[in-house]
């Protein structure tokens, strides 16, 4: 006689490495125990992360359209966007370097949603990403500041989401190691 | 069900992402309605106007542009080739179009028209589009742009004196006038013959084509 089991079992868990909370210790069952609390932060902070990666998906998305059609970008603030963007950094060949920008948002938006969905190597792979998307930022910022002398709108704006981005992928980390540190306490 | 649901949203999220980008450039390359033969109906703008070319050729082009813009500078080597094919068959005008949104671009404007005094405007025109990131980047833009100037051998004390003078002011306000007679709103605007380009971004080919349909040649 072939048994169906339910998906969601102990194996499966294992195996897709789902992050379980150990059941809080006898006498404090009310939810409230302090890894309780930091799991469902971690959680807020993840969704948190998915949001701002999808602003900046939507900037990357802005600016990737522009180029390929050769169209003015409405700077809002600064005056200079164009010079940033017309300049030779802005493509790699024929591919406008926010091309590249839209689909690290993406990939970070997808490895935030997973991880805060308790994949734990989403969590491992979103850090090795925000930290790379972290390089990045620098290097451009540093090419508008000290070679271009110009400073474009909507790059600082990424600029600023991948900064709040590696800040909230951070906290999450220093927050598990914590988090590990106490469960290995408890155990 | 809950398994599955990260991976609905992300597909979610990448199908509306896409849809949102190809719309995006759809829309940019949406063709503003074609006003043919309106051009006959604007205003004059500044008299003489800046012509390279045959004044007698079987194609006129009139360009409206903006020397910080950067369509116009991407436009700016297509019609150079253009001129190259065209030769004597293709005649161009150039009307000042600085845009407001635009820092440089009024000074840039008034720079062309000084050197347009001393008969080099189309000089100052190409140096301004070749040398486009060096004034704008330029930490004082007017001494960048006299330096342009500087370098076409033009008597720099009348640049100077001219670039502040009454006669140039009049001459961008008159190729305002026209502007606004015509209802344009972007940089660069092409009419040929009387018709404007409608096809964004000007291209080489869309370039040819209509010069080509203007000459009756069209393939």
């Amino acid at each position: 006689m072939k048994i169906c089991m339910r998906p969601s079992t102990l194996l499966w868990e294992l195996k897709n490495e789902i992050v379980k909370e150990p059941d809080p210790p006898a006498g404090d069952r009310s939810g409230k125990s302090p890894i309780r609390r930091s799991r469902r932060l971690e959680n807020s902070l993840y969704t948190l992360a998915a949001l701002i990666a999808l602003l900046g998906l939507s900037d990357s998305i802005y600016l990737t359209v522009h180029h390929l059609t050769g169209q003015d970008v409405d700077c809002l603030a600064s005056g200079s966007c164009e010079t940033v963007l017309t300049s030779a950094y802005a493509a790699v060949g024929k591919i406008p370097l926010a091309a590249f920008g839209a689909v690290a948002y993406f990939s970070a938006f997808s490895l935030a949603t997973l991880a805060g969905f308790g994949r734990r190597w989403a969590r491992r792979l979103l850090l090795c990403l925000v930290g790379g998307m972290l390089g990045m930022t620098c290097w451009l910022l540093y090419l508008q500041a000290f070679v271009l002398h110009a400073f474009c709108d909507f790059c600082l704006l990424s600029a600023g989401l991948t900064m709040t981005l590696s800040a909230i992928v951070l906290t999450i980390f220093f927050m598990e190691k914590r988090t590990a540190h106490r469960l290995s306490r408890q155990a | 069900m809950k398994r599955y649901l990260p991976y609905a949203i992300i597909v979610a999220v990448f199908f509306i992402s896409t849809v949102a980008g190809v719309e995006l450039y759809k829309n940019n390359q949406d063709q503003p309605p074609a006003r043919t033969g309106k051009l006959a109906f604007g205003l004059p703008g500044a008299a003489p106007p800046h012509v390279r070319g045959p004044a007698k050729a079987p194609v006129l082009l009139e360009e409206f542009g903006d020397f910080e813009c950067l369509p116009c500078s991407l436009f700016y080597p297509i019609l150079k080739k253009a001129e190259a094919h065209y030769g004597e068959r293709l005649s161009v005008t150039f009307r000042e179009y600085p845009l407001t949104k635009h820092t440089h671009a009024p000074e840039a404007a008034r720079a062309a028209e000084a050197a347009g005094l001393q008969g080099s405007f189309w000089e100052m025109h190409d140096s301004l589009y070749e040398n486009r990131l060096v004034w704008l980047n330029a930490s004082n833009t007017r001494a960048a742009l006299v330096e342009c100037a500087a370098k076409l051998g033009l008597d720099m004390e009348r640049f100077q004196k001219d670039m502040d003078s009454e006669e140039v002011t009049k001459r961008i306000a008159a190729d305002r006038d026209r502007v606004t007679s015509l209802e344009l709103d972007r940089t660069p605007s092409v009419f040929i013959n009387g018709d404007r380009m409608t096809a964004r971004p000007i291209t080489d080919e869309n370039l040819h084509a209509a010069i080509d349909a203007a000459l009756g040649t069209q393939k």
